[in-house]
């Protein structure tokens, strides 16, 4: 089995979000046209609802706003950009994985805790903040594919994990020959993303093999997925079986006093977005 | 009366702590709940004569990480969170020869230096502080490749622990 025919045979693939790659793109950069931007948003109409009910919602205050351009202007691109990839992850990441023991939702909770854990550990050692969102948000699409694949059997491979203490990646390569990793690095080239989006999801289980120019991002990905198990927000059976080593810290910048440091940051910033998110939907 | 509530079901209520957090209680209607317990460990404590009960979920062994932090969140660490937290287990007249304890949590990577092993440390810090406090502990469900959540009946002593595919049970009277 090859990436190719995973992507090829798999028979639910999840929406191919079409606007979002453009979108972050945009959202991303300060100099971007909004009126661009605004045409893109009103091309999902779920999207553009979002952002008005967000616009006016009680934590952004003010008159009430109708349009678009209005609503884009009052919350800002970086709330606008979060909301993009939490609009289309949801959709993508929101259901039950059987086999592996994830309920509805807690891989949803899962990947958005991990998406904000990258941003505030790319904040930290000044690496963009965005871009290190979206690959937090998006890192764990692969298991939701392999997860609709007929010929692919998780509980095989967490019999193997239990028997010979091999990591996800590992059984995964070893029953099958390809990685969830891989496969949502395949999807998300397919979808026109970015490789310094690419490549880190693609190497999240072994940083330290990415190339050198996406190696401190993707090694911020394996350090951010330890850190959010660490918290408890890593549901399933398969939570615990990767590996990290002192060459990620280091590589990252940090040393291992500081990390610690950082899960007491991490841990306060996700209990503040969990508030501030059930205060969202509650408006 | 098949099938019918019981008083002590219709008066329940639950009080759910959060990671660097602990409740006790000695009222018989409370159940405490703890979700997701990763490299966190969960320390559940009761004297059924005085029919108290807590639980503690500590995030890291030490404390001197980040003493402003365990100035304002003491539960988050082992050595803080159980003085506290056995401090409010006397304070409700809990006598330490009665106290029965259990511990669950402390999952781990599968592989990386001791480090980050959080989850074993935490293991270690909280064995080593009872053990100094001569507490024994009753049971445990510690370790491993998974996360654990937990709801405590103070009225039965009844433990039960959820795990991805299954739950267990163990009782602390």
């Amino acid at each position: 089995m090859n990436v190719q025919t995973v992507l090829n045979k798999v028979e639910k693939l999840p929406p191919a979000p079409a606007v979002l790659p453009m979108l972050l793109k945009l959202l991303a950069d300060t100099d971007s046209d909004p009126s661009e931007i605004v045409g893109y948003i009103k091309v999902d109409q779920s999207l553009m609802a979002q952002v008005l009910k967000l616009a006016n919602s009680a934590f952004f205050g003010g008159s009430h706003v109708y349009d678009l351009d209005d609503a884009v202007g009052r919350i800002g691109y970086r709330e606008v950009y979060k909301l993009v990839g939490m609009v289309c992850g949801k959709e993508m990441l929101g259901g039950e994985i059987k086999d592996l023991c994830i309920e509805d939702g807690q891989l949803w909770e899962y990947s958005l805790a991990t998406g904000y854990v990258m941003e505030l550990l790319a904040e930290k050692v000044d690496v963009d903040a965005s871009t290190s969102y979206t690959i937090g948000i998006l890192h764990s699409l692969g298991k939701v594919v392999l997860s609709t694949y007929k010929e692919f059997h998780y509980d095989r491979v967490l019999d193997l994990i239990e028997k010979r203490g091999l990591t996800l990646s590992q059984a995964e390569r070893a029953i099958y020959g390809v990685t969830n990793a891989q496969v949502a690095s395949a999807l998300l080239k397919k979808w026109k993303f970015d490789e310094s989006v690419t490549i880190p999801i693609e190497y999240q289980s072994n940083p330290l093999s990415a190339a050198k120019e996406h190696k401190r991002m993707t090694c911020m990905l394996n350090l951010s997925i330890w850190t959010v198990s660490s918290l408890g927000h890593n549901h399933g059976k398969d939570s615990w079986a990767f590996e990290v080593s002192d060459e990620t810290v280091e590589t990252i910048g940090l040393t291992q006093k500081e990390l610690q440091q950082f899960i007491v940051t991490a841990h306060d910033k996700l209990d503040e977005i969990k508030e501030l998110l059930d205060q969202k939907q509650t408006v | 009366m098949g099938g019918a509530p019981s008083i002590g079901s219709i008066f329940a209520e639950r009080v759910v702590v959060g990671v660097g957090d602990m409740a006790v209680s000695n009222n018989a209607n409370v159940v405490i709940s703890t979700y997701a317990l990763g490299s966190c460990v969960g320390v559940v404590a009761m004297d059924p004569k005085a029919k108290v009960g807590g639980m503690l979920h500590i995030m890291l062994p030490d404390s001197t990480l980040t003493p402003e932090k365990a100035q304002k969140q003491p539960a988050m660490f082992a050595d803080t969170g159980l003085r506290a937290f056995l401090k409010g287990l006397y304070g409700l007249n809990a006598n330490p020869r009665n106290l029965r304890i259990f511990l669950a949590g402390g999952a781990n990577v599968l592989s990386g230096s001791d480090f980050f092993k959080i989850g074993e440390r935490n293991i270690i810090a909280v064995k080593r502080i009872l053990q100094r406090e001569r507490l024994q502990v009753r049971g445990e469900e510690l370790a491993g490749l998974n996360n654990r959540t937990l709801h405590f009946k103070i009225s039965t002593g009844v433990i039960d622990i959820k795990l991805p595919g299954g739950t267990k049970r163990f009782s602390l009277v």
